[in-house]
Formats: structure tokens, C-alpha cells, sequence
């Protein structure tokens, strides 16, 4: 397990773009005092502008990355120096043959020793709070009371907003939208909230804001409708109602549930930066057995580095639990994963139509469902005047995203010979992020 | 969605109420569920009928079918697919832009009978069209799959190694670009076609593409063009005009050329000191150079594209007149007719009152017809003047057809000149930096520089910018790589000057650990 993570694997495991470019030049063989390799973890020493070299080390299945320079970046510019350097020239690292040093050895067992502790612990029951417990249930019954007083006064708002019209509601500010939302904020409602200042900015939008428009209105009275009748709904269909109005979900007790046992294959991956530095990735995977999708959040603010232990074109042997809900996609993955840089064969359909047979069935279980992730096994690439297609053996199309980027590569990568594919489907159009094609993963969303 | 909620939705329910009764069970579609539609008002049954609308358009979308067959896959490849780690290094240097070591890679890649990775394929033709120069480069190693890819996009047509038949079509419909691709390209392989293609369609073209698709006859230029160019002398537009006169004055045997040597021979006399004179009072009592210039430039010098005002600060009118004739005269006319050596010519042309008409005019005329004994002769005399950096720039060094050992000489002897050190004004600094021909250095050479730079970094100056950013940058894109360890080390790092430098040092030797990484990668 030396080899096999490539370069643009590496680089997006980097905090930001200045270690990136940093890590970059730190991945040249003359940079490095020593630099060692065995089965499982790489090191090197690295003069930096200290005393004594920095030594970093790299425990190669996780991988997990550590150095003694003081940079507040992890993994830092050394870690990734080191790392790209052996993508690059594996030949550079000796392999003693008494295996690593001394050094070396005392960070691996502290290592083994933390994660034996962590799993000790995620396997102790959660503590009793006895004392805490009553307050608890006092604070979820307030909010359980706020939120069914906000969305009644919601419900009150939706209907005057109908009696007007559409036509009328476009002609208000967005302060409009904005009042509500914080209205609902205030109402302890976050995920209605978000949803009213959407719609705010499609009252403002031009072409086809009618439709979209009360596309939503009409997802929001479904929402209000799900949350009156509560009781009478299927537990998953309650959890997905309760989710998308915004009550969360502790991990640290999901992570104590039992998950699913799979080979789960990382098949795509975007990262996002709103306007107060909140950075969020969304992670898409594929359980290989169970031909699940998944898809794992991380959020992170600033400077501070987003998870880095899925990257694409990668797959792990591990637990996956899913956040309950209406066809559940959302999910965490418990810790001690075991990860491997590759993966060997790509799942999914072999027709599109079987694509929306899937997918409606999912908007049956889940009428909120936004971004439908699809894999399929064999099709093919096609330019329909400007923009591009993805077409099964029969000639079924699935309309790829308006100028989408990469279709010549894709073509290329093709060659009139079928490939894999993974998207999101948003009902009208694919947004492609992954392709398999001459037996390798190719991450679309990347500088390919 | 359906117009009758939408328009309802639009309006508003105060004005007009929304009733699912009006839906008839019947309906395709929703109909049967509309009718059991519950609502507590209007409004509500509104949004209800709205999301469940959407749903069913969603679940329901009907897949477009693409009636054409698949397109015939690309045939076998017969060259090997290159590395990933090969990949890797394109994806460094396309994203670092190390042109001349892309150039370099890509050269080995061909020798190693190796093709590009099929992602990167668009990008490349995306290169050929920007940096025409990089095409013969990038075609061979662009596989079966390049070849198959070029013809599905029509700007690329030309690259699918067809017979230029298939390609043609763009000739006739094609982008203004693509169609003087398409023309250079015939060019290279079909001269007269592309010769007589153009000349076909020559009455319909615009004035500005005119030039353009003249341009192209720069490649593989023969006396077989003459007659077409020689007739564009006499064109409307201005431009083509200029490209015309411009491609005579390169092609050697042109009617063109000899009229210039016509008026060289009028206006310029060589008179040589025979020897045994006194050579140093000859001169101040007369020029060996004797000149004399047109006043203006007649109605046969317009056509053959001399510009009757200077364009030069420091040049008159009739002065230029002179230099234009003499820039359009393959310079070895000079030394056969004068049976005299370029740099002897040169040092006479110093000395003489028309220096700049001269020696510009030769200059220019080096680089059309790539003059390398003449280079290397405006080198050694340049290397020989004193107070170097105060002369005109007409005695600079220029590097046209300088060969390889040529230069290297040179270079040794300009580091024979000073024995200090590399600093900026050092005399072998600019030879190293202006020299931008491919290729190896001499190793000994190589170690030379090195070896002096080291020296430079122990002995204490200032920060010397031509040799930190231009000669260091210069050793790492031609230093032989497989020396690139020898090289790597004894850098005098514990010097006070050290932190000055180490940034380019390092900067060097990455690039040149780059080099001899792919190069590797790709022999492997």
C-alpha cells in the first residue's frame, strides 16, 4: 500500500491553496535530509528555517499525516511534500531493512494507543445524565412548541401569499422573503428559513421563476402539511420532516448505531464557501455490496481544513450509518476505516431508464429530495449541438448540465467505447462528477 | 406543469378560487387524484395540487431518444499509453507553464513511441491553435484516439491525419482560424495546393484574411511562389502588401531580392585598406564604407515594400531606405561580393558614418535568412568593444543560426574575458541568457557556470537578478539532466549570502529534477 495515490489525489487533501503550492515545491528528493519507506507509513527530515530538521511521517493507510514544524496547517506543506514525493518517485525513499526509526516507531504507537482509547470509548455507553435528562426534555418541548407556533403563523402567511397571487408576490422586496425567514429562526426553524430566502432570491430571478417558484411554495405547504400530521407518518417520513425543518442530529449518538458493513467506493466530492468563510463538503459515496449512495457532510469555517480522508477514486472497508429519514442519503462513517487508494470495478445501472424508474421511486419516499445520485455502468458521452448528453446502448439520453466543462475529456476518455459514470440527476439535468474508463477513476470535477 | 395551477397560482386565489372539480377524473394524468384533493381552503388545495404536479413531472420525464447509431469507436492504438506518473508531470508542466519543457517531453515521448493520455487530448489541440509551433510536436503522439477525436470537432478536423480531402469542408465553411490552420498545415505537406487553393478563392476573400492566409506561405517558401507573391506586390490592400514584400525578401533568387541588391550595389561602395598601409591614418582620411543614399524612395521602392518614413528615433529617412534594402539580402551576398569576413565587414561598418543603416539592416537580415557565421560574428565583435554597455544597441548580440559549438565557444571565451565571478554585467551573462535554442549544454560548460555562480555567492555583492532569475533558470532547462545530482550538490549554503539565493537555487534544481524525472518516467 505505497503507491497508489496520484498526485491530484494528494493536492486536494491540501488545507488550502498556499500549502498546496508550498507542498508542491517541498516534493523534490533534494529538499530532504533522509527519507524511508516501509509497508505501512513513509517518513522523511526536512530542514526548515528551526534547529533541528522537521521530521514528518505519513501512515500510509489512512492516510494520517504528522510533523513536529509548528504550522497550524494540517496536513502541513512537509506532509504533503512528502506524500507527493513518493507518488512521484517512490525510488528516492530507501527501505531499511530494521524498519523505521526510532522516531518513527514512537509516533505509531502513540497513534494505535489514541485510536484504541477513542474506539473504547465510542464503544462505552453514552454516561447517564440523569440530572440533565429532565432539563433536556424540558428544552425539547419548548422548541417543540415554538416551531409549531412559528409554522402555524407560517401556514397563515403561505395562504395570504396565495390569495394575492404569484404576480404580487414577485413585486415585493426581499425583505418580504427575509422577515419570514427570520421569523423563522426565531421559531427555532432553520431549514424553513433557508428555504424562504431561497425562495426570496427566485421572486427576484428572471425566466422560469413562476414555475420555480411554486415548485417550492408547494414543497414548503407539503413540509407544513408532513409537520401538522406528524404522528399519523411512517418513523422515516417523521425523522425526514423533523430533519428538513431543522432539528439536527447528534452524531456522536449515531455513531453508536449500528451501520452498514460495505465496501463503499468515493465517488465524488465537492467543496463549497458561502459569504461567512462556512466552507462545506459533500462527499458522495457507493456502497459496492449493497449499491447504496451515500453522501457525508463536513463543514468547517475559515482556515480551518475540511476532512480530508475521503478522496475520490479512493474506497474504504468500513461502517456507514445513515441519518435517518425519507430514503435516507445522508451519512457518517464510523472510525477505524480501513482505506485503500483504488478501487477495482464501478458500479452501478446500465440504462438511464432504469436511472428514473430509481429515481422516482426515491421522490415517492421522499418528495424533498433534491440531488439524486447515479451510477451507471456503460454509456456513452454525446454532443447534441452545444451541449452534451449521456446515452445507454438503446440511445436513451439523460441531458447533461448546460455547459458542462468537460465533455470534450470525457469524449476523449471514451473514445466511442462505452465508460462509467457517476452524477447528481436534479430532474432535469446531470451534473457529471466522476468517470471510469481505461480500468481508472477519473474525478471530472478535477483539472483533468 | 399544468397552465390552469399556474395561471391560478399567478393570479391569486382571492380573484379567482381554485376548484379541483374543474380537473375531470378522467384526465390523464392527475385528473383522478385532483378530484380527491382535500384542502381546507383554496388556497391549500392550490399547493397541493402544485407539489403534487411537480412530483408526477419529475417521476414522469420522459427520456429523449438520440435516433443516431453510436459512433465507430476509435481503432486499436499502436503506440503505448503513457504512465500515470508520465500524466502527472504533463498536468505539472501544462499547469506550471514550462513551455520549453513540455517541448522537451513531448519530443521524448515520440522517441519513446508513446502517445498522450485521452483526457488531456482537447487541451492539446487547444494548444496546437494557440502555439502553432507546438503542432508538429503534439501530432505525433497523439494515438488512434486523437486522430479519432480530431474528427469530431470541426476546428480539429485538420489534426485527423485524414487525407486533406475530409478537411477541406472546413475550408469552405470553417472559422477564420481554423481555415489558416488548415492552410498551414497543407502547406507543410502540399505547397503548391495550398498555393493554389488560396489562389481559387482568393477574389472572395476579405482583406484582412488575405494576410492572414498569405502569412501561411512562410512555411516551405519557394521561387515557386514567386509569381503569385510577386502579383500581390500589386494588391489593394495594404497589408497583404507588406506580407508579400516581406515574404520575398526571404526567399533568396526572388526578383525582389535582386532588385534590392540592384540599389544596394548604386548606393554602397566597400574599399577595403589593401595590405601593408597604415591602417589607422587611412581611415580618419576616408571611410572604407562609402555611401550614397537615395533621397526618397521611388515609386518602385513603394512597391517592393520599403516604407519611405523612418520608423526609428535615432534614424533618418534616407538612412532607413538604406536599411531596408539592406535587410532584404541574404548577408552571405556581402561577404562573397566583397570577398571579405563578416566581422571584418562589421568593424568597417562601425566606423562608418551610415553604422546604424548598416548594421541594422544586416541584423534584420540575419534573422530572415538565420545568418549563424554572422551571429557569431556580431557576438565576437561585441565581446571585444569596450565600454560595452554604453554602445547602441545594433552591437548587441543577436542568435539567429548560431549552432550549438559556436556558442559554446563563445561562451568559454567570454568567461576567459572576466575573471570575477557571474554578475549582471559580466559579459557572458547575456550569451547565456540569450541563447534559446533546445537542446543540451556542454557538460564542462555547464559546470563552468556553475562553478562561477557558486564562487559569486561566497564573494559579496548585491542581489544580481540576470544571473539569479535568467542564467540559473537557463542551466536548469538545458543542463544535461543525468546531472542533475552532481549538481545538486556543494551549494556554499553556510555563506552570509546564502538566504539571497537559495529561493533560485532551489528553483533551479527542481525544474532540472523535473526534467530528469520525466525523462526517466517516460524510458522507463
Amino acid at each position: 500500500m505505497t503507491a497508489g495515490w496520484t498526485a491530484e489525489q494528494i493536492i486536494k487533501l491540501a488545507p488550502d491553496s498556499g500549502a498546496a503550492s508550498a507542498g508542491k515545491g517541498l516534493a523534490a528528493k533534494h529538499k530532504w535530509q533522509s527519507l524511508g519507506l516501509s509497508d505501512s507509513v513513509a517518513w522523511g527530515e526536512c530542514q526548515g528555517s528551526g534547529k533541528l530538521p522537521y521530521q514528518t511521517e505519513i501512515f500510509l493507510e489512512e492516510p494520517a499525516f504528522h510533523c513536529t514544524c509548528p504550522s497550524r496547517k494540517f496536513p502541513c506543506k512537509h506532509s504533503l511534500g512528502l506524500f507527493l514525493l513518493l507518488a512521484d518517485q517512490p525510488s528516492a525513499f530507501s527501505r531499511p531493512a530494521d524498519g523505521p526509526p526510532e522516531w518513527v516507531r514512537d509516533w505509531l504507537e502513540k497513534r494505535l494507543k489514541r485510536q484504541e482509547k477513542a474506539q473504547e470509548v465510542a464503544a462505552a455507553p453514552p454516561k447517564s445524565k440523569s440530572a440533565g435528562k429532565a432539563g433536556q426534555a424540558k428544552r425539547a418541548d419548548q422548541r417543540q412548541a415554538k416551531v409549531t407556533a412559528g409554522l402555524a403563523d407560517l401556514r397563515l402567511w403561505l395562504g395570504d401569499l396565495l390569495r394575492s397571487g404569484l404576480a404580487e408576490a414577485k413585486g415585493q422586496p426581499y425583505k418580504f422573503w427575509d422577515s419570514m425567514a427570520a421569523r423563522m429562526v426565531d421559531a427555532q426553524a432553520p431549514g424553513v428559513a433557508r428555504r424562504l430566502r431561497e425562495m426570496g432570491g427566485i421572486a427576484a430571478g428572471g425566466n422560469g421563476w413562476q414555475e420555480e417558484l411554486l415548485e417550492r411554495l408547494g414543497q414548503l405547504h407539503l413540509l407544513l402539511e408532513g409537520y401538522r400530521h406528524l404522528e399519523q407518518l411512517p418513523a422515516g417520513l417523521q425523522a425526514e420532516v423533523r430533519a428538513q425543518v431543522g432539528w439536527t442530529q447528534s452524531q456522536d449518538e449515531l455513531a453508536q448505531e449500528a451501520g452498514i458493513l460495505d465496501r463503499w467506493l468515493v465517488l465524488g466530492q465537492s467543496r463549497e464557501e458561502d459569504d461567512n468563510h462556512l466552507k462545506m463538503q459533500r462527499t458522495w459515496l457507493w456502497g459496492s455490496q449493497s449499491g447504496r449512495p451515500a453522501v457525508v457532510f463536513d463543514f468547517a469555517y475559515g482556515s480551518q481544513p475540511l476532512d480530508s480522508s475521503l478522496a475520490p477514486g479512493s474506497s474504504f472497508d468500513g461502517e456507514v450509518v445513515y441519518f435517518p429519514g425519507a430514503y435516507p442519503l445522508r451519512a457518517l462513517v464510523k472510525p477505524g476505516a480501513r482505506h485503500y487508494p483504488t478501487f477495482e470495478d464501478w458500479p452501478g445501472a446500465a440504462g438511464c431508464s432504469e436511472i428514473i424508474e430509481a429515481y422516482s421511486q426515491a421522490l415517492g419516499e421522499n418528495p424533498w429530495l433534491e440531488l439524486f445520485p447515479v451510477a451507471l455502468s456503460a454509456v456513452y458521452p454525446v454532443r447534441s449541438g452545444d451541449d452534451w448528453q449521456i446515452r445507454d446502448e438503446a440511445g436513451r439520453c439523460l441531458p447533461v448540465e448546460p455547459a458542462f466543462p468537460k465533455g470534450w475529456p470525457l469524449l476523449a476518455l471514451s473514445g466511442g467505447y462505452s465508460v462509467g459514470l457517476f452524477g447528481l440527476w436534479d430532474g432535469r439535468y446531470l451534473q457529471p462528477y466522476s468517470a471510469w474508463a481505461e480500468q481508472r477513476f477519473i474525478d471530472l470535477e478535477e483539472n483533468i | 406543469m399544468d397552465k390552469r395551477i399556474l395561471s391560478n397560482a399567478l393570479l391569486g386565489t382571492a380573484r379567482q378560487p381554485f376548484q379541483p372539480s374543474t380537473f375531470s377524473a378522467s384526465e390523464e394524468g392527475l385528473g383522478d387524484f385532483m378530484q380527491s384533493l382535500a384542502g381546507e381552503n383554496s388556497e391549500e388545495a392550490l399547493l397541493g395540487a402544485a407539489a403534487a404536479g411537480f412530483l408526477f413531472e419529475r417521476a414522469g420525464v420522459t427520456l429523449p431518444v438520440d435516433p443516431r447509431p453510436l459512433l465507430p469507436p476509435a481503432p486499436a492504438e499502436k503506440l503505448q499509453l503513457c504512465s500515470a506518473r508520465s500524466r502527472q508531470h504533463l498536468n505539472r508542466l501544462l499547469h506550471g507553464r514550462h513551455s520549453e519543457i513540455l517541448q522537451e517531453w513531448l519530443a521524448a515521448l515520440a522517441r519513446a513511441g508513446k502517445r498522450l493520455p485521452a483526457e488531456k487530448l482537447p487541451e492539446m489541440f487547444g494548444l496546437m491553435e494557440s502555439q502553432p509551433d507546438l503542432a508538429p510536436l503534439i501530432e505525433p503522439v497523439l494515438g488512434e484516439r486523437g486522430r479519432w477525436l480530431a474528427v469530431q470537432n470541426p476546428p480539429w478536423t485538420l489534426y485527423a491525419g485524414l487525407d486533406l480531402e475530409a478537411a477541406r469542408e472546413n475550408w469552405e465553411t470553417g472559422s477564420k482560424a481554423s481555415r489558416v490552420a488548415f492552410l498551414k498545415r497543407l502547406r507543410a505537406s502540399d505547397s503548391d495546393q495550398a498555393r493554389q487553393l488560396l489562389q481559387e478563392t482568393w477574389a472572395s476573400e476579405g482583406a484582412d484574411q488575405r494576410a492572414a492566409l498569405l502569412g501561411v506561405f512562410e512555411r516551405n517558401l519557394s521561387l515557386a511562389d514567386e509569381p503569385f507573391l510577386e502579383e500581390k506586390l500589386d494588391d489593394r490592400s495594404k497589408e497583404v502588401r507588406r506580407v508579400a514584400a516581406e515574404l520575398l525578401a526571404r526567399l533568396p533568387g526572388s526578383a525582389l531580392v535582386g532588385r534590392m541588391m540592384a540599389r544596394a550595389n548604386w548606393a554602397i561602395k566597400y574599399n577595403p585598406a589593401k595590405k601593408g598601409f597604415l591602417n589607422i591614418g587611412l581611415k580618419k582620411a576616408k571611410s572604407v564604407f562609402q555611401v550614397a543614399p537615395f533621397d526618397t524612395a521611388d515609386s518602385s521602392m513603394l512597391r517592393d515594400g520599403i516604407e519611405p518614413k523612418s520608423g526609428f528615433q535615432t534614424m533618418g529617412d534616407k538612412a532607413n531606405i538604406l536599411y531596408e534594402i539592406i535587410a532584404a539580402i541574404p548577408p552571405g551576398y556581402w561577404t562573397q561580393r566583397w570577398q571579405a569576413q563578416p566581422l571584418d565587414l562589421i568593424k568597417e561598418a562601425a566606423n562608418s558614418e551610415w553604422a546604424g543603416a548598416l548594421l541594422l539592416g544586416w541584423r534584420h537580415a540575419i534573422q530572415r535568412y538565420e545568418a549563424g557565421d554572422w551571429s557569431e560574428a556580431f557576438i565576437r565583435h561585441w565581446l571585444e568593444m569596450k565600454d560595452r554597455d554604453t554602445q547602441p544597441d545594433y552591437f548587441l548580440p543577436i542568435y539567429n543560426g548560431l549552432a550549438y559549438p559556436q556558442f559554446d565557444k563563445l561562451v568559454e571565451k567570454a568567461l576567459a574575458m572576466d575573471s570575477e565571478p557571474l554578475y549582471d554585467r559580466h559579459p557572458a551573462t547575456p550569451l547565456l541568457n540569450g541563447y534559446k535554442r533546445g537542446g543540451n549544454w556542454r557538460p564542462e560548460l555547464v559546470r563552468a557556470v556553475v562553478k562561477s555562480i557558486k564562487r559569486r555567492i561566497n564573494s559579496n555583492v548585491t542581489y544580481q537578478w540576470k544571473v539569479q532569475k535568467g542564467v540559473l533558470h537557463e542551466l536548469a532547462l538545458h543542463a544535461p539532466p543525468n546531472m542533475t545530482d552532481e549538481l545538486a550538490e556543494g551549494w556554499p549554503e553556510d555563506s552570509p549570502n546564502w538566504p539571497g539565493w537559495a529561493r533560485d537555487v532551489q528553483e533551479f534544481l527542481s525544474l532540472l529534477e523535473l526534467r530528469q524525472e520525466m525523462l526517466k518516467e517516460i524510458n522507463s
